[in-house]
């Protein structure tokens, strides 16, 4: 849909000094001159990040070619959807033109609400449409892979573990590369060097649902921004003709920049740093060499870990013009989940989220997913407590403020919620082969009700927005 | 519309029986005897690791193909083993692959010593539509062993420690865990004690478990349509299990909470009573008014406090069935505006559900635990009352 800005000379010499950050140094680059100046004006409450960035930087205070600084203050968020965002979002003259070329090129879904950002669109950070594309290339050519040297024969051979398979709907996997390994300095959560990737912490297990508060609740509500920010990052990205596994190196490289940890990867073996799913994939899509179509709906689902906690969320995408059932399906799945967060409060059963979605899947035709569950998440990945989405389910629990957890159905055209594996062991596809989509999000509960610690820039934290299709349109 | 149940109209869902018991009640006989002898019954049995005992000599189990899958054996007499080394689940959906060979899973839970962690398991939510489901739990119990140290014993009022690792009575605190969850218990060796203190132990396992069905076993050699289909975890089949249950007359003076009336004022295993001291397990059962009906939802709740935050002592063990409005989503039967509901509980994992078929006068439930507080639980129950 938007086609990558051509890079100039000046920027295509910064890419040569580019280095592969696999286990190497941090990757660096020459900045222009309006990054810096941004940069510059970085208000107070990201210097956190700033240092961050800055990190491990051995040469001189060249900045990072990426997202400069200048996102709304972290207040910001909390304000109801006006034009502020699009104000603070540095509304250079690029910002307007970009913004601009996005809204021509805006197909399928609802209307485009004009000047109500934050609920459309994807938030831009205060990247211009330019930069970020500039940004984008010199990543992928940074961490240029075996893809660049294959056929597109041989990208599309499914790897050797399907010959034979009965695939049950139209989609095929492609090639995958090697896995990444992030560079020294970025804290590690216990399983990203385990042979088997599994998490002692996540065996040894705790009963207890924990409660946050304090300053561990702040590291979280940070480490959830930052798992908003990447989300936004991969989504603005992708666009028909981009593979998973650009978006994983993307994904990738936002982390390093972060200096944060994409919790998939390695999690249990899992290969990349994102998880991937497009039509008929349930969840745990592996990011391939396959190019996204026009018409495909994709989910990506971003996990991150900060200081020592992980954020989790997901969003499914319309790519381009996409069919009324698919429009029907992503609805579906972005109100059961709406359904279920108004239910979030002290004294809610855990088991009664799955009551709500079920009805909102079975009102519209579609089925719910029973095998994955919504769940606890901060120091561990995967905690209690566990969250059914269907209905009449036994799980354990009561809301109390300070428990922090996801919720993210998996709903299914038709009415058959099964799925099966790949035997790549990861990808869970819909049984009939129809497509599946999802939405997650990390939700807090508060003293009165729940806080989106994932939410949208720009959107009011207590209560998910009203489904509005042109915030999922590429 | 059930969604997620539609997936294979003719899916027929395998029972989960599982085999609690401490290392040397007699497990390991028991599994030999399933997978030797030629009693019909088509098992496929999990075992933790495969034990040398069993002699592992047997054929394997092959597919459709012909090809041979790993890590099933199949036995002369039919039955199929297999470990679970590699992960329970895994196996099981090995297994489900062939269904059409075995009509019964056996799991022998060595290593769990925690009822409620295998019901975790197997007792699957309705809504999952699952191909298994939890059939019953059976308890193996060394009938030698208990002996040996009831004579010792002195009569005390020391309760075991939640979570203390054993009892001066020859049964490990977490065996009196798994006795008091368990549908069946099988007191093993017997031939091995003397007839006075067969009785008593199989009195105190009375004591501590009212509702299990209790078999006495050499060589763990029971009829096996005595512990497999048991189906103790169906609705329907509640009420022939809690409508056993006696009605109890009012509360003794200093009362044992035990559940049985004393009619004559007298009673034998008051004097086993005095084990209670010494086990800690006490069974409180919950009677309603006649004629009284109670609201579902309201039960739920108050179940949830009870067994998740743990408001009236420990609660192990929950049945009962009750009479009460029906729920919302459910028919009720014609003409009829009082249907029944079905309660299980095991741990913390409980499930209350409209059990149609079932009829009781008057609702009782159940509790097997720790330190239960009566009044508590029956203040409650109370408070549940359906408001007109």
């Amino acid at each position: 849909m938007e086609e990558p800005d051509v890079l100039d000379a000046e920027k295509s010499e910064a890419v040569q000094k580019l280095k592969k950050p696999n286990g190497a140094a941090p990757v660096e680059a020459e900045a222009s001159d309006d990054e810096d100046a941004e940069a510059a004006e970085a208000t107070a409450s990201k210097k956190k990040k700033k240092k961050k960035k800055k990190g491990n930087k051995e040469k001189d205070a060249a900045e990072e070619v990426n997202e400069p600084e200048a996102a709304p203050k972290p207040e910001d968020e909390t304000a109801p959807p006006d034009g502020e965002d699009e104000e603070e979002d540095g509304a250079d003259g690029a910002q307007e033109e970009g913004a601009a070329k996005k809204k021509k090129k805006r197909r399928g879904g609802g209307k485009k609400k004009v000047g109500t950002s934050g609920l459309d669109g994807i938030a831009t950070y205060g990247v211009s449409d330019e930069d970020f594309a500039a940004w984008c290339q010199k990543s992928l050519e940074a961490l240029m892979n075996d893809s660049q040297k294959m056929s597109e024969q041989e990208l599309k051979r499914p790897p050797k573990e399907f010959w034979g398979y009965q695939f049950s709907g139209a989609l095929r996997p492609a090639f995958v590369t090697k896995q990444l390994k992030m560079p020294e300095g970025i804290l590690l959560p216990d399983y990203a060097l385990q042979p088997d990737g599994s998490s002692l912490s996540e065996r040894q297990g705790v009963r207890e649902v924990p409660v946050l508060e304090g300053e561990e609740l702040e590291t979280m509500r940070m480490a959830c921004k930052l798992g908003r920010e990447v989300l936004d990052i991969a989504a603005r990205f992708m666009r028909p003709g981009v593979t998973g596994d650009e978006i994983d190196r993307v994904v990738y490289q936002a982390c390093v920049d972060r200096k944060i940890y994409p919790s998939p990867l390695n999690y249990f073996r899992f290969p990349k740093t994102v998880c991937v799913s497009a039509n008929e994939v349930i969840c745990h899509g592996i990011p391939d060499c396959r190019p996204i179509e026009e018409g495909d709906i994709v989910n990506l689902d971003v996990s991150i870990y900060y200081q020592g906690f992980h954020s989790d969320l997901n969003e499914t995408f319309f790519i381009g013009e996409c069919d009324e059932d698919s429009q029907r399906l992503v609805r579906t799945a972005y109100s059961s989940l709406l359904a279920a967060s108004q239910l979030i409060r002290p004294g809610t059963f855990y088991r009664d989220l799955g009551n709500a979605i079920n009805a909102e899947a079975n009102k519209n035709n579609c089925a719910v997913v029973t095998t994955y569950c919504g769940h606890g998440v901060g120091k561990l990945f995967h905690g209690p407590p566990k969250v059914p989405h269907y209905r009449k389910n036994k799980a354990v629990g009561i809301m109390k403020p300070g428990h922090v957890f996801t919720v993210e159905p998996m709903i299914n055209l038709g009415n058959n919620g099964g799925d099966r594996t790949w035997p790549d062991n990861w990808t869970a596809v819909t049984r009939d082969g129809k497509r599946s989509a999802q939405f997650e999000h990390t939700f807090l509960v508060t003293e009165t009700g729940l806080e989106v610690l994932t939410a949208r820039l720009g959107t009011d934290p207590s209560c998910m927005p009203a489904y509005n299709p042109a915030m999922f349109q590429r | 519309m059930d969604a997620s149940l539609s997936e294979d109209a003719s899916q027929v869902r395998i029972p989960v029986t599982v085999l609690t018991g401490v290392l040397g009640a007699g497990k390991t006989t028991l599994l030999r005897y399933i997978l030797e002898k030629p009693h019909g019954y088509r098992v496929a049995v999990i075992q933790n690791e495969f034990s040398e005992e069993m002699g592992m000599e047997a054929p394997l189990f092959t597919d459709a193909n012909g090809d041979t899958i790993k890590d099933v054996y199949e036995l002369p007499n039919g039955c199929l083993c297999c470990s679970a080394k590699d992960g329970l689940i895994g196996m099981l959906d090995v297994l489900l692959e062939h269904k059409n060979r075995f009509d019964y899973v056996l799991v022998e839970a060595t290593g769990i010593a925690d009822p409620e962690a295998v019901c975790e398991v197997f007792w699957v939510d309705e809504g999952l539509g699952s191909r298994v489901y939890l059939d019953g739990v059976l308890s193996l119990v060394d009938a030698y062993n208990m002996s040996s140290y009831l004579g010792k014993r002195k009569a005390s009022h020391g309760y075991p420690e939640e979570g203390a690792k054993s009892t001066s009575l020859g049964l490990e605190a977490e065996a009196i865990k798994q006795v008091a969850c368990a549908d069946v218990l099988i007191l093993n060796k017997v031939d091995l004690v003397a007839e006075a203190d067969r009785a008593r132990a199989a009195a105190m396992l009375r004591e501590i478990n009212p509702t299990a069905r209790l078999l006495e076993s050499r060589f763990a050699e029971v009829p096996l349509g005595e512990i497999l289909g048991l189906q103790a975890f169906d609705k329907d089949r509640l009420a022939a299990s809690v409508l056993g249950l006696p009605v109890l007359e009012e509360r003794e003076e200093g009362g044992h909470g035990h559940a049985h009336s004393h009619s004559d004022g007298h009673c034998n295993d008051c004097e086993a009573g005095k084990l209670l001291g010494a086990h800690g397990i006490e069974s409180v059962l919950l009677q309603g008014e006649a004629g009284a009906l109670y609201d579902p939802n309201k039960v739920r709740s108050w179940l949830a406090e009870v067994l998740w935050e743990g408001t009236a002592g420990f609660v192990y063990r929950c049945k009962g069935l009750f009479r009460g409005p029906p729920e919302d989503e459910e028919d009720p039967p014609e003409q009829t505006t009082i249907v029944s509901h079905a309660l299980q509980g095991v741990g913390k994992i409980f499930e209350i559900e409209q059990a149609g078929k079932a009829t009781v006068e008057r609702s009782k439930m159940l509790f097997i635990g720790r330190g239960l507080q009566r009044d508590v639980l029956a203040a409650g129950l109370k408070a549940c009352l359906a408001s007109d």
